[in-house]
């Protein structure tokens, strides 16, 4: 292959600690071939108007030069978009063939005062490789609002990376689902201006032996920038859950509001769970915060349950259900619906 | 107000406390800078030690030529480190001493600075003073004697009890660890070594005061503290430096063992200079219902890197970690603690609590791992930070690690300025902003002074209040 393996993850390096690609794996996913079909989701993005003059925001947010980006560089698509209405939404369901490769980057901007709603399902099935890169500008008072769903087979690897740069007052809200039995590995920056908002909601319901690697950063910049990122992971079977986030506040990012959460459910002995939340605040006008917490059933939640004649099994999925419909709570309620029927299929399969 | 004229008085003396104090310098021996094998082995052949230890420290040499500074913390400053502008060992003239009447007037003033009670200064008879790197004085008291405790500084201690020696030392942080706790491994001098026999309670604690007193001069005492089946005892260190013009390396090694049943408590209070890099390996091992306490309080110098670790390795063992931290002008204080669940129905607990002001950082980094297999163990972090000035910066940077599903970890953090609705409650009660924001910061670290004796308490107070002055409005 003629792709140079650049920043390629090592344990050197903390963001990679856990995300340690064999060496066999890279080459294996390296020789599947290119997915070239246009797909109806990528075309409908390419459809729209190409802008060149946000380059320097875009160039501010993209400034990972991994093996990933390499890759996208030297053989991947790159799309731009510009969403100018009002009201923007695109719902897509894309699936990456068994055996195939995709590499791409879309960037993404969405003008003053639009809001834009985007909800995407990527389902690569065995043996392939998707390595995503959305770039977002979310221009001043501008709202989008991401709903992603992660279903990877088994054997698959996907690679998805998010930059957010938020200008004034603007607002971005991520909502993601990872059901996937792929290694994954589910990047999210955010650059705050004056007054911008982030939140950020992250489930990952796995199983067999799937791995997911979770990197955030929240970088404040501007004064009155809110951030929340809150994770729910449920690991069962030989699963393994990984998050890695970090809230920096910058001196000049006064009167700012942060807050990330993580629970962490482990329900097998094969699986585990590791979370690694940090803080960096250079400024004293803040109030942030966060809280984790690792643990199994409450055994006077299932007693609650059993003693109402409710089997074991089903008080363990209701007790997982209830986290979930609480942690989805600031969703529209139509994609919650749609995240929420994925959710109890899924934690059906876990019990 | 009265109280404003006792803050005074304490104050006047805190700065003297804080400013330090420096007594001439006569050494028996003192080794060229920059740190070769054969200065390890003067060191090792000046104190005329056993073939294993020499073998310990150039082995410990090797790994510490070869080892890496650590990737993480503050690398800037771990750059500035020159080992070879340091002198690794220095002999003063007096030997030890055996008695109060007997340490040297120079001594009597050192401890007359540290503001030690009248009182307390009878007691200082079970003292070991670190002087230079070289115990200068030492002596047991008789109780502990008819108890069967050794107390002892750790060069002793590899001459009277060398089997003792041999069979734990090493053992907690071996050389490899990291490349501070390989430098201390090879060049090595006093620090202390206590034993604790089978079911004895020990009632007064163990005290050690130690200090810097030479220019350039690296400080490396490795303590050992072993507490036999069912024992407990408390020891503590107090640290005071004076302040000079270069900088100055702390890399000491302590490593603690806490047999079934048994019970430490290891305190500390830390206040170097701000020009000393305080970087130490703390680490215990609790076997079979064991409890190991890390109370550790850092004030001073420019750099420290401490994360007292504990070693969870029986059934039913328990390890409480309480750190503070003060950040104050050019300070960065990187502490924390680690707690590792090696064994079934293990608990621990830790909270540390700090305060950023000026152009200070602090920073918690901490990490609980819970291995495969060991069911029901618990763990609980709490970290609180308070950040006074434009320029102070405060980080977390916890990490949790969890493969057994039977554990329930929780951790929290936050960090904040005062809050005004505090504030206004007391002031609106008639005090000043200053008095106001002193309550609250001592009520802040109040979970760490309360487990401290008196003197230690109030010294502690004394000092976060003369370090607080005029950082707050």
């Amino acid at each position: 292959m003629a792709i140079e393996i650049k920043n390629y993850p090592t344990n050197k390096s903390e963001d990679w600690r856990y995300f340690n690609l064999k060496p066999e794996k890279v080459k294996e996913v390296l020789s599947f071939n290119e997915f070239d079909n246009e797909t109806v989701f990528f075309k409908k993005l390419a459809e729209k108007i190409e802008h060149k003059k946000y380059s320097q925001f875009f160039n501010e947010i993209d400034y990972q030069k991994d093996f990933f980006k390499n890759l996208i560089i030297e053989k991947g698509r790159f799309e731009k978009v510009v969403f100018e209405e009002k009201e923007n939404s695109i719902n897509e369901y894309f699936i990456l063939d068994s055996g195939k490769t995709l590499s791409r980057q879309v960037d993404i901007t969405v003008k003053p005062d639009c809001k834009t709603v985007l909800t995407i399902f990527f389902k690569p099935l065995e043996n392939s490789f998707l390595n995503l890169l959305f770039n977002f500008l979310v221009m001043e008072n501008a709202e989008l609002r991401l709903n992603i769903i992660l279903d990877g087979e088994e054997n698959s690897l996907l690679f998805f990376r998010t930059n957010h740069k938020l200008l004034e007052n603007a607002k971005s809200s991520v909502f993601l689902l990872q059901l996937a039995d792929s290694f994954t590995r589910i990047e999210t920056m955010a650059n705050l201006e004056n007054g911008a908002e982030f939140n950020r909601y992250q489930t990952n319901i796995l199983n067999n032996s799937s791995f997911t690697d979770t990197l955030f950063k929240a970088f404040h910049y501007g004064e009155k920038s809110k951030s929340e990122i809150n994770n729910l992971s449920i690991v069962q079977d030989k699963a393994k859950s990984i998050l890695n986030g970090l809230l920096f506040i910058d001196e000049k990012a006064k009167n700012t509001k942060a807050f990330q959460s993580a629970r962490n459910i482990i329900l097998s002995e094969e699986s585990y769970s590791v979370s690694y939340p940090q803080l960096e605040i250079l400024n004293p006008d803040v109030e942030c915060s966060h809280g984790t917490s690792m643990h199994s059933f409450e055994d006077s939640q299932l007693f609650y349950l059993k003693s109402r004649g409710i089997d074991e099994k089903e008080a363990k999925a209701m007790i997982l259900n209830g986290y979930i419909d609480f942690f989805y709570k600031n969703m529209d309620n139509k994609i919650k619906k749609y995240f929420l029927d994925f959710c109890h299929r899924k934690i059906k399969e876990l019990m | 107000m009265a109280d404003n004229k006792n803050n005074n008085e304490l104050k006047s003396i805190s700065e003297e406390y804080k400013y330090g104090f420096k007594t001439e310098e006569k050494y028996k021996f003192k080794s060229d800078k920059g740190l070769t094998e054969e200065i390890v082995r003067a060191i090792s052949e000046f104190k005329k030690e056993p073939e294993w230890m020499l073998e310990f420290r150039l082995k410990a040499y090797r790994a510490f030529k070869k080892m890496p500074m650590p990737w993480w913390g503050n690398t800037e400053l771990l750059a500035t480190v020159d080992f070879d502008n340091i002198h690794y060992y220095i002999k003063p003239e007096k030997d030890h001493e055996k008695s109060w009447d007997d340490v040297p007037e120079e001594i009597k003033e050192t401890f007359d600075k540290l503001g030690i009670p009248e009182v307390e200064r009878k007691f200082l008879a079970g003292v070991t003073a670190q002087y230079e790197s070289e115990v200068v004085y030492h002596s047991i008291k008789k109780e502990f004697e008819k108890l069967g405790i050794v107390f002892l500084d750790m060069d002793s201690a590899v001459k009277e009890y060398p089997e003792l020696v041999k069979k734990y030392f090493g053992t907690v942080i071996p050389i490899h660890d990291n490349k501070f706790a390989a430098l201390n491994s090879a060049v090595w001098s006093g620090g202390s070594f206590i034993y604790v026999p089978k079911g004895v309670k020990v009632e007064t604690p163990l005290q050690a005061y130690f200090r810097i007193n030479a220019q350039n001069m690296g400080q490396f005492e490795r303590t050992l503290i072993i507490a036999d089946e069912g024992s407990d005892v408390h020891y503590i260190e107090g640290c005071s430096a004076p302040v000079y013009s270069s900088d100055s390396l702390h890399a000491a090694v302590v490593e603690v063992i806490a047999l079934k049943g048994a019970r430490i408590r290891y305190s500390t209070i830390q206040n170097w200079s701000n020009n000393v890099y305080n970087l130490v390996t703390k680490r215990a091992v609790a076997y079979e219902n064991a409890t190991v306490e890390w109370v550790d309080g850092n004030i001073g110098a420019k750099f420290t890197m401490k994360y007292p670790a504990i070693f969870l390795k029986g059934e039913g063992a328990h390890a409480e970690v309480l750190s503070v931290a003060l950040a104050g002008e050019g300070q960065h204080q990187d502490s924390g603690a680690k707690a590792f669940h090696l064994a079934p129905n293990t608990t621990s607990r830790i909270v540390s609590k700090s305060i950023s002001k000026g152009t200070g950082r602090a920073s918690y980094r901490g990490w609980i791992k819970v291995n495969k297999g060991m069911k029901n163990c618990k763990s609980d972090v709490k970290c609180d930070a308070l950040i006074f000035g434009d320029k102070a910066r405060s980080d977390t940077y916890p990490r949790m690690e969890v493969y057994e599903p039977t554990t329930k970890l929780t951790h929290e953090a936050t960090v904040s300025k005062i809050q005004e609705d505090q504030l206004f409650y007391l002031m609106s009660r008639g005090l000043s902003e200053d008095e106001a924001s002193t309550m609250i910061i001592n009520g802040f670290f109040e979970p760490f002074t309360k487990e401290l004796p008196m003197e230690y308490a109030v010294e502690f107070n004394r000092l976060v209040s003369l370090e607080m002055e005029g950082s707050i409005g």
